[in-house]
């Protein structure tokens, strides 16, 4: 009796007044990627988020959550273009964040902590947890959000990184144990030269530009010190300085709704991208002893008008998105290649255009039909494409639904 | 201006209410209106008989004390709420583009939108409108559901923020992830298989330098490592050192290759070509026309010979030759029984050997060399040019223009390989790729 007193007394005393409310949502979609023409597989992608948000009494609420994702499907829209025709990814993140207010103040603080694990087959060789760029990811800060005039607010947040690849081990420091009498490897050639430390900082804003319009700005600048992956020097060797880089990207985005009549609600958009990176690190073609500096940095432009159309009653509209997107890299110390390797005089540069459009169905409650499409075309001024395809099109086309709540 | 308690406001005065403030206005009828934090009221008519109030944003309630001809009314940018009963309590949001909402508390209150439509609201019910009009009512949830659906808002907002913090870093992730491929580090071998590569040179002494490819497959790590030893120190700049190894037209290179080391291995097994005693001959313009060098007839082209050459196997010579100061290849004379380099005495004359270049794969770029050693060993090495997509390359095509895949095998090894995807220039540049 004596050792169930306590659980009774637990259970008999007052509930905290913590309150509960379940967030959660799926997204499941299949299809088909295609490359330069030529169909890839059929495969899906699926994402879903779990976040029982609590309030924990009038200033305190924490929202944790967890985040799973697979992606058979190539993403069209990300930094590395269509470099891998076959590519899965899983993604786990789980995530806590809490948020304190007083009641009546402006100020909102947001300390948060991440742990993200991706798990990546670039090469069908590659089985899950043994992927090169298999990497995990410890992310701590905070933010602070000052309300304007609902829902308009600024936010500052302030993050410390620590991301690892643990399958990636530099081929150099292995040499240097495998091929130890033939003296292959440089002096401070390090080991685990991806991995990384760092900040990331943002503010963000939201706020009405005239009465019919809203600008949403953001500026967000990450700081990455790799401390194994020393900088190149012209000699070709390495230098006792390890690498940084600094990727800065800011957006700003005008949207502009609009109401036809009581079943059809639109919004125009028009966002401005800028990405920019410098680093310390240096490049070295070793089959032609050709040194170029700051090879690493570049600057990207994007423009993208996109439209969203609400049809139908208020509460499960019929939603179609189309986007037109443009952007233009280049890399102002990088030379484009010709198709042997050669470097030329100009700077490389590469354009990319895509369309993309949506069509969400409700079908009922929360439970949404999704149907996508996406076509990226890349050009770019370097002929050179043993390594990367800066040059090409791309299609997907997916199916699937959306749970939501 | 700021306001102070008692202040009298006259018809046409506008009310802003700063966060966290709120505004009490007794009207000329009783009636009570009360501005919340961060709205802005306008008293527009304040007679005994007629009450006019403008709600442009924030959120207002109204305790009306009407009656004996007595009308109120508050006016919202999308709609009119009159109370239709002597005593009515009402409360209105206005939020963003307008949308109004409107709770009743007590007695009866009609709705107006700026189309005419109209609705009749009774305590406990709601009604939003917006600029499309009147939508239907809604009982009003209660405070505990207003409470939970605010509170669930605000946290679908924040896990928007949330998730949105990690695109920076999966951003820098891709753009390390993408530099890896256009440096050429992922590469795919003829089966499609992922090999890692690393290519970089070093610098062994002020007049050498040695370029070396890694390659790493699972559970194996393959390389090639050229060394070159100059005549004079090298400048910091390899570039023009480098491109000079190929030979140049009209003049001999500034510095001299005087030897070479080729190092193939897999670790336990080696392949080593080392030579010696360059000096730089004019092909073009030597006694062996087999040896010109495309462009004008007669126009000197110099290239490295060299006197001294072995070829060896985990440590075993299997070919070589000597001369001195040759001035086309055909001078060399093969080594028999002596060690090309020491002229030692060999313990075993060196066994014959005959080669053959086969292209197995008539519609691919696909070479294999097989050197059969009178001794019944023999040395195998597959040629091979990659396609970009995979695969190997469709024939004819150049070898240069293609990612090259070498497989050396010998017998000394057991059935063991060296595999070996490079740069088709590094391996032409030192003679490895004809």
């Amino acid at each position: 009796m004596k050792r169930l007193a306590l659980p009774l007394l637990l259970l008999g005393a007052p509930a905290f007044a913590v309150e509960w409310t379940p967030l959660y949502g799926v997204d499941a979609l299949a299809g088909q990627h295609s490359f330069r023409g030529q169909p890839g597989s059929f495969s899906g992608l699926v994402d879903a988020v779990l976040a029982p948000a609590a309030r924990v009494d009038e200033s305190w609420a924490v929202l944790p959550s967890v985040r799973a994702a697979y992606e058979g499907v190539r993403s069209l829209d990300d930094a590395l273009g269509s470099a891998t025709v076959a590519q899965e990814r899983m993604t786990l993140r789980l995530a806590g964040r809490a948020v304190w207010q007083r009641p009546g103040s402006r100020w909102r603080l947001k300390p948060s902590a991440a742990v993200k694990t991706e798990w990546l087959k670039e090469t069908r060789d590659e089985s899950w947890g043994k992927g090169l760029f298999d990497r995990r990811q410890l992310t701590l800060g905070g933010e602070v959000e000052y309300l304007l005039v609902e829902p308009a607010s600024l936010r500052f947040a302030l993050d410390r990184f620590e991301t690892q690849y643990p399958n990636y081990r530099s081929l150099e420091s292995q040499a240097a144990a495998s091929f130890a009498g033939d003296r292959l490897t440089r002096e401070l050639a390090g080991d685990r030269v991806l991995d990384r430390r760092g900040w990331q900082a943002l503010a963000a804003g939201t706020a009405p530009l005239g009465p019919r319009a809203t600008l949403d700005l953001s500026l967000g600048s990450v700081v990455s010190d790799f401390p194994h992956q020393r900088v190149v020097l012209e000699s070709g060797l390495l230098s006792g300085d390890s690498r940084r880089d600094w990727l800065t990207t800011f957006s700003a985005t005008v949207r502009m709704p609009h109401e036809y009549n009581l079943d059809l609600k639109a919004t125009g958009s028009l966002e401005l991208t800028l990405a920019n990176q410098r680093s310390n690190q240096n490049g070295y073609d070793a089959s032609r002893g050709h040194f170029i500096a700051q090879h690493y940095d570049f600057t990207e432009w994007g423009l993208r008008p996109s439209a969203r159309l609400l049809a139908g009653p208020a509460r499960r509209p019929l939603t179609l998105t189309a986007g037109l997107g443009w952007k233009r890299r280049a890399y102002p110390h990088r030379p484009a290649q010709d198709a042997s390797g050669a470097w030329t005089g100009g700077a490389l540069t590469q354009t990319t255009w895509s369309l993309d459009g949506s069509a969400s169905y409700p079908v009922a409650p929360r439970f949404s039909l999704l149907f996508t499409l996406s076509r990226v075309s890349a050009s770019s001024n370097t002929r050179f494409e043993r390594y990367f395809r800066y040059s090409y099109e791309a299609l997907n086309l997916l199916a699937g639904f959306r749970w939501e709540y | 201006m700021p306001a102070k308690a008692g202040w009298r406001i006259n018809e046409g005065d506008a009310l802003r209410t700063g966060f966290n403030a709120r505004a009490f206005i007794v009207t000329a009828q009783g009636s009570l209106l009360v501005a919340e934090g961060n709205a802005h009221l306008a008293l527009e008519d304040d007679g005994p008989k007629k009450l006019l109030a403008y709600l442009l944003f924030g959120a207002a309630s109204l305790d009306s004390r009407g009656g004996a001809g007595r009308t109120a009314a508050l006016r919202t940018p999308v709609a009119t709420l009159r109370p239709r009963s002597e005593r009515a309590e009402l409360s209105v949001r206005v939020a963003g583009g307008g949308k109004t909402l409107v709770d009743v508390k007590s007695g009866l209150v009609g709705a107006e939108d700026n189309r005419g439509a109209s609705a009749l609201l009774r305590p406990g019910e709601r009604l939003e409108a917006d600029m499309r009009g009147l939508t239907q009512t809604q009982s009003t949830p209660t405070p505990a559901k207003a409470r939970k659906s605010d509170f669930a808002a605000l946290m679908r907002r924040e896990l928007g923020f949330d998730l949105a913090r990690d695109e920076a870093l999966e951003r820098a992730a891709a753009e390390t992830r993408r530099s890896e491929h256009e440096l050429g580090r992922l590469l795919s071998d003829a089966d499609g298989n992922r090999v890692r590569v690393e290519e970089y040179v070093t610098r062994p002494a002020a007049d050498s330098f040695k370029l070396v490819v890694l390659n790493s497959r699972p559970g194996r790590l393959d390389a090639f490592a050229w060394t070159g030893r100059f005549d004079a120190a090298l400048p910091v700049n390899l570039e023009p050192v480098i491109a000079d190894l190929a030979g140049r037209y009209d003049s001999a290179a500034a510095l001299t290759l005087l030897e070479f080391d080729a190092l193939f291995t897999n670790g336990p097994d080696r392949l080593v070509e080392h030579a010696d005693g360059g000096h730089q001959v004019d092909l073009n313009n030597n006694a062996d026309p087999l040896d010109d060098v495309g462009g004008a007839l007669g126009r000197p082209f110099f290239a490295t010979l060299f006197d001294r050459e072995g070829l060896y196997v985990s440590g075993t010579l299997k070919r070589g030759w000597t001369g001195t100061a040759i001035q086309q290849q055909s001078d060399a004379v093969a080594s028999t029984t002596n060690d090309p380099f020491s002229g030692a005495a060999l313990a075993q004359p060196l066994p014959a050997v005959a080669a053959n270049t086969t292209s197995p794969d008539a519609g691919r770029a696909l070479r294999r060399r097989l050197e059969s050693y009178g001794d019944g060993t023999e040395l195998r090495r597959d040629d091979r040019a990659l396609d970009a997509q995979g695969g190997t390359a469709r024939a004819p095509g150049s070898y240069e223009d293609h990612e090259a895949q070498l497989s050396i095998g010998a017998a000394e090894w057991g059935g063991r390989t060296v595999e070996l995807i490079a740069s088709p220039r590094i391996l032409i540049l030192t003679r490895q790729l004809p």
